[in-house]
């Protein structure tokens, strides 16, 4: 058996999966005895469980209040399915941020407010990159507009804070997230969904993101004070 | 060879997080270096030149240091020695370690000067036989075989010469069974870890907890196992704390050192010629658990014991040089 058949064994291993090692078919009859003996080991639980707190301390720190809207809609388990059941294909400590707003967005469970949730966190997150990045790449390349039904910064701040959720509304609220922006993002009234209507007459009734249109000034945003949301929220999970 | 005359001996320091920032220019005055990792500076970044490494969701995709996050770092690098500790090279893997934390550290290398560099023995990626690349999520151990042996070697002896800087390879800590001596490895941990530091020009990152745990955890005495291990290739120490579950001490790096572990310190110190530094090792969650005042107590400790062990082992004329590198970088610091 080489090393390379041992490790893709206790990479699945550590993962909860044996596929890789019924995959090895030149095991001696003494490595298939050490293979099945680390299966039933108390050890393999625990390297498991290690490998989901750091996967799981990794998506609460990139998507933080995704998460939070998940807890309190009670939906714990769909974090649980997606550390299960989706590989690992990103560098050890960089954000997998994409992967799991692309897992949520396959989910029936996942309501309105979440999946623009995850948009926006994984755009703040992109709209940050190309901040830093200054000169090297044009900010003009990435804009993003969502569509909350509650204003945008009582949701952020109520998901902060654990105080609770306001109440969906009638009335959509629009939040446009670009690089060129002090904070990256800024809050729409409805009155941008009117002017789409009247020049476009396209908007969709669903979260979707469009670059923001050429004509629309500053002065027409709502201004908001809140600051630029934290990259990462310390959570506690020793 | 390793060029251990030529190390500094740099003392007591801790792991460097953002979030350690504000408390490490605090209590800068028992902080003599910083150990960082690149690779938390590193995230994905879109790029428009279509040269990236990966394309997901649409876009173009390659790894880069963040700048704000380095920014910080580099200017506690002003007032301390900086030493690199890698996280996610994967030296170990069968099917090619990962260049991504390698391009990252020259990115790193460009900006910043360190003192050494290590990684942990181990691997985290694995080839499918699709051609995908899976990764485990934490550090496996290695087998100590000699293909492993036959893998490392090399690549080690690669990671000596790229860098202007001395490479150390450090122990870890593993949970399978048998990873001591079975019919499926050709030496235990001490013996493979001899294997390396004889057949390249690396030197040792000791880290003490984690052996503490693999003794604790399957059972064999640490201090007959250190005593057989190349102790004058011990460059630097590692300590930290962690927490019991379901039977296994956890290499979490979440709690004080345990006494076991400063015991074990305080028996290892004199026996170490190379040592040249003692690194108090902390999870960024584990700030508010732990608190500031137990961390600057931990480090105190460490510098108490680090102060014992340059008297033992080092003539006065050069702990007086040792004082006078501190006092010169002080004054650059002004």
């Amino acid at each position: 058996m080489s090393l390379l058949d041992v490790q893709r064994s206790l990479v699945g291993f550590a993962r909860g999966s044996s596929a890789e090692y019924h995959h090895c078919g030149n095991l001696t009859p003494s490595e298939d005895k050490w293979l099945k003996q680390l299966l039933d080991a108390p050890g393999l639980h625990i390297t498991q469980q290690v490998q989901q707190w750091w996967r799981i301390s990794r998506v609460c720190a990139t998507a933080p209040l995704t998460v939070a809207l998940l807890k309190r809609h009670g939906l714990e388990e769909l974090i649980v399915e997606y550390i299960i059941t989706e590989p690992i294909r990103t560098l050890f400590f960089a954000a997998e941020l994409d992967q799991f707003k692309t897992f949520l967005r396959g989910k029936a469970l996942v309501d309105h407010t979440t999946r623009t949730l995850v948009e926006f966190e994984a755009g703040i997150k992109t709209a940050a990159q190309l901040a830093a990045a200054g000169n090297e790449v044009s900010t003009e390349s990435f804009s993003l507009l969502l569509r909350f039904q509650c204003y945008p910064p009582a949701l952020f701040a109520a998901l902060l804070t654990g105080t609770p959720l306001p109440a969906l509304e009638q009335q959509d609220y629009y939040l446009e997230i670009n690089p060129s922006l002090e904070s990256l993002w800024r809050c729409w009234d409805n009155c941008y969904h009117n002017c789409r209507l009247n020049c476009h007459t396209n908007c969709s009734s669903n979260c979707r993101s469009d670059r923001a249109p050429q004509h629309l000034q500053r002065d027409d945003a709502i201004h908001t004070d809140v600051p630029r949301l934290p990259s990462k929220v310390a959570e506690n999970h020793i | 060879m390793l060029p251990q005359q030529s190390l500094r001996k740099l003392g007591v320091g801790i792991n460097y997080h953002g979030y350690f920032h504000d408390l490490i220019l605090r209590h800068i005055d028992i902080i003599d270096y910083i150990e960082v990792s690149p690779d938390i500076f590193c995230e994905e970044v879109i790029c428009e030149d279509g040269n990236c490494s990966d394309a997901t969701d649409g876009y173009n995709r390659t790894f880069r240091l963040n700048t704000n996050k380095l920014q910080d770092a580099l200017v506690i690098g002003q007032l301390r020695p900086v030493v690199v500790h890698g996280l996610s090279l994967s030296i170990g893997s069968a099917s090619g370690w990962n260049s991504d934390y390698l391009n990252i550290l020259d990115q790193y290398a460009e900006q910043q000067t360190f003192a050494w560099h290590s990684e942990h023995l181990g691997f985290m990626l694995v080839k499918n036989q699709d051609g995908s690349e899976d990764h485990a999520g934490l550090i496996l151990p290695m087998q100590f075989t000699g293909e492993a042996l036959d893998l490392l070697c090399p690549r080690i002896q690669q990671l000596c010469i790229r860098y202007r800087a001395p490479f150390l390879i450090e122990n870890t800590t593993y949970y399978l069974p048998d990873f001591l001596t079975t019919d499926h490895q050709q030496w235990d941990e001490i013996e493979f870890l001899n294997q390396l530091l004889t057949r390249t020009s690396c030197g040792l990152l000791l880290d003490l907890y984690n052996f503490y745990c693999n003794a604790l955890n399957f059972g064999f005495d640490p201090y007959a196992a250190l005593s057989r291990l190349q102790l004058d290739k011990v460059i630097e120490i590692h300590v930290a704390g962690g927490v019991t579950h379901e039977g296994f001490l956890l290499d979490v790096h979440s709690r004080e050192v345990p006494e076991a572990v400063w015991d074990l310190l305080a028996w290892i110190l004199p026996k170490l010629p190379n040592l040249c530094a003692i690194t108090y090792e902390l999870l960024e969650q584990a700030l508010p658990v732990t608190g500031e005042e137990k961390i600057v107590a931990q480090l105190q400790r460490c510098k108490t014991l680090w102060d014992d062990y340059l008297q033992m082992t080092i003539s006065p004329a050069q702990q007086n040089i040792s004082h006078l590198n501190k006092v010169e970088i002080q004054h650059v610091a002004a």
